[in-house]
């Protein structure tokens, strides 16, 4: 039996600066196993600018 | 593509004759080193590199460097684009690389050498076509009059104070075929320069711009209208050189007073104080205020003679450097790398530009088999991904020193990250080749982060 295809979910449009995107949990089905985006909202950065703490 | 000895079209060096003609045809030679994983960063050369000298200058120092004389090292040669943009154009050529435990091994070669690959900036995805170069820019990149692209030109100061998003989209631009610096790239440069100088440790062959200043305590003593001088104490103006490009802020790297002059001389002011003079408009000071150094102005090292060297020394950090015409490579700025993005530790990498995103975890990025190591300090090895060769990040820094091992630091952080290479003028001897700092988001930006252009040979 061969293999099933794998499709991945294009990525969708995200704020870089923002946002980041993760693959999701696979969703097997007949035909393929499709592996979908997940975006999420970056957590808030460090106070101060940590560019000069090294 | 081999080539028949005799051929019309064809020269082959005279010290290549010999011990590359199989059969009688010619293979390129294969210019290696090997590392047996130990604290010593120093290389054994292989192949046809065996008994090779490689030396940086200074100034208009003559020195011998035989891969003067070598393949792809020979080929390497300014280019300049049809913006006036500055390039270094570097040869297709193939790299090998293996891991044994620690141990490296390293190979470049014209030849497509069993188990090597071709790195991907000599590739055309869109086409499918292997690419003849690779245009590196030759200075840290600094942004266009109009403020709309990303340049690489002499007598320009570096662009600072942008995040990798933006210095992506600067990159992108200037139209097809052009970007930021990349992992690729990076791999590339890591390995000709492993190569060619047999160290791991790229400070001990030229220190670059590494040991300026960037400390809140370094202030002005005196409050100064209408000056082109701030007042320090002794202590603080001995940190600092006539030459050297600083900037002046209410806060460290603030640039509120401004950033990009140049010290024009030192002088006394009073026994305690000195005035450290510079050029550009009067300013008004207010004691208190901080003085810092920053990047370099472009172009310094037009003077240096030899193919890879440093203005005044190679040893005392003061200065910037070249390595084969690329300005800077470490130290002065950091450069983005882009392609490369972290996830708590596990990177994700991709090799196509045109699918470059940061705080992309997903696909068409590939996760690297390896997680990098969740600790700061100078790094004692890097992972290998036998799927991935060309990224090569932080595993260990067990034993590790600034002349020990890869002599670079490395610093990350959890959540996501991007990468940045090199160190900055402030970095001492953190800087170099290897020195990754995978501590940063997406959204930031410092007097100190800057990044170089690229542009693959693509019409």
């Amino acid at each position: 039996m061969p293999d099933k295809q794998i499709i991945y979910e294009p990525v969708p449009e995200f704020d870089q600066q923002t946002q980041y995107v993760m693959q999701g949990d696979p969703v097997e089905t007949e035909n393929c196993i499709y592996f979908p985006c997940v975006v999420n909202d970056l957590p808030p950065q460090e106070e101060g600018n940590p560019e000069f703490i090294f | 593509m081999m080539r028949t000895i005799g051929s019309t079209k064809y020269r082959v060096p005279n010290k290549y004759r010999v011990p590359n003609i199989i059969f009688g045809l010619y293979e390129p030679p294969i210019y290696g080193v090997s590392w047996d994983g130990g604290e010593n960063p120093t290389l054994t050369r292989t192949n046809s590199s065996q008994g090779m000298v490689a030396t940086a200058g200074v100034d208009n120092q003559v020195v011998r460097n035989d891969f003067d004389y070598a393949q792809i090292y020979s080929e390497i040669k300014d280019y300049t684009d049809s913006y006036g943009n500055e390039f270094i154009a570097i040869p297709k050529c193939y790299i090998k690389k293996t891991a044994n435990g620690a141990a490296r091994t390293w190979q470049i070669s014209k030849r497509r050498i069993d188990g090597a690959y071709l790195p991907a900036c000599f590739w055309d995805f869109e086409h499918n076509r292997e690419l003849p170069y690779v245009l590196v820019g030759k200075y840290t990149a600094n942004l266009s009059d109009d403020g709309t692209k990303l340049e690489s030109k002499s007598g320009k100061w570096p662009l600072v104070n942008k995040n990798i998003v933006e210095f992506r989209n600067y990159a992108q631009a200037n139209g097809t075929g052009y970007q930021q610096l990349d992992g690729v790239i990076v791999d590339l440069l890591q390995t000709l320069f492993y190569v060619e100088f047999a160290t791991l440790d790229s400070q001990s062959i030229m220190m670059g711009w590494t040991y300026g200043r960037l400390s809140a305590s370094d202030i002005a003593t005196v409050s100064d209208t209408g000056v082109n001088r701030i007042i320090v104490s002794n202590a603080t103006a001995a940190y600092y050189k006539v030459g050297q490009p600083i900037g002046i802020g209410t806060t460290l790297g603030g640039g509120q007073i401004f950033n990009y002059r140049t010290i024009v001389s030192i002088e006394d002011y009073d026994a305690s104080n000195k005035a450290i003079v510079f050029d550009g408009n009067p300013v008004n000071i207010s004691a208190g205020n901080i003085i810092y150094n920053i990047g370099w102005k472009s172009g310094a090292c037009s003077s240096v003679v030899a193919s890879s060297g440093s203005v005044f020394s190679n040893s005392d950090g003061k200065n910037p450097f070249k390595y084969r015409g690329i300005e800077n490579l470490w130290g002065n700025v950091f450069q983005w790398v882009d392609g490369i993005n972290i996830i708590d530790n596990q990177a994700w990498i991709s090799r196509n530009p045109a699918d470059y995103a940061s705080n992309l975890f997903a696909n068409p990025y590939q996760q690297l088999s390896y997680i990098d190591h969740n600790v700061n300090g100078y790094v004692s090895q890097m992972g290998f991904d036998s799927v991935n060769p060309e990224f090569s990040l932080p595993i260990s820094i067990t034993g590790g020193a600034y002349n020990k091992y890869y002599a670079d630091s490395y610093y990350q952080a959890t959540g996501q990250r991007i990468a940045r290479l090199g160190g900055d003028w402030s970095s001492w001897l953190s800087a170099g080749l290897s020195y990754w700092h995978l501590y940063a988001a997406s959204g930031a930006s410092s007097v100190s982060l800057g990044g170089r252009l690229v542009k693959k040979a693509l019409e």
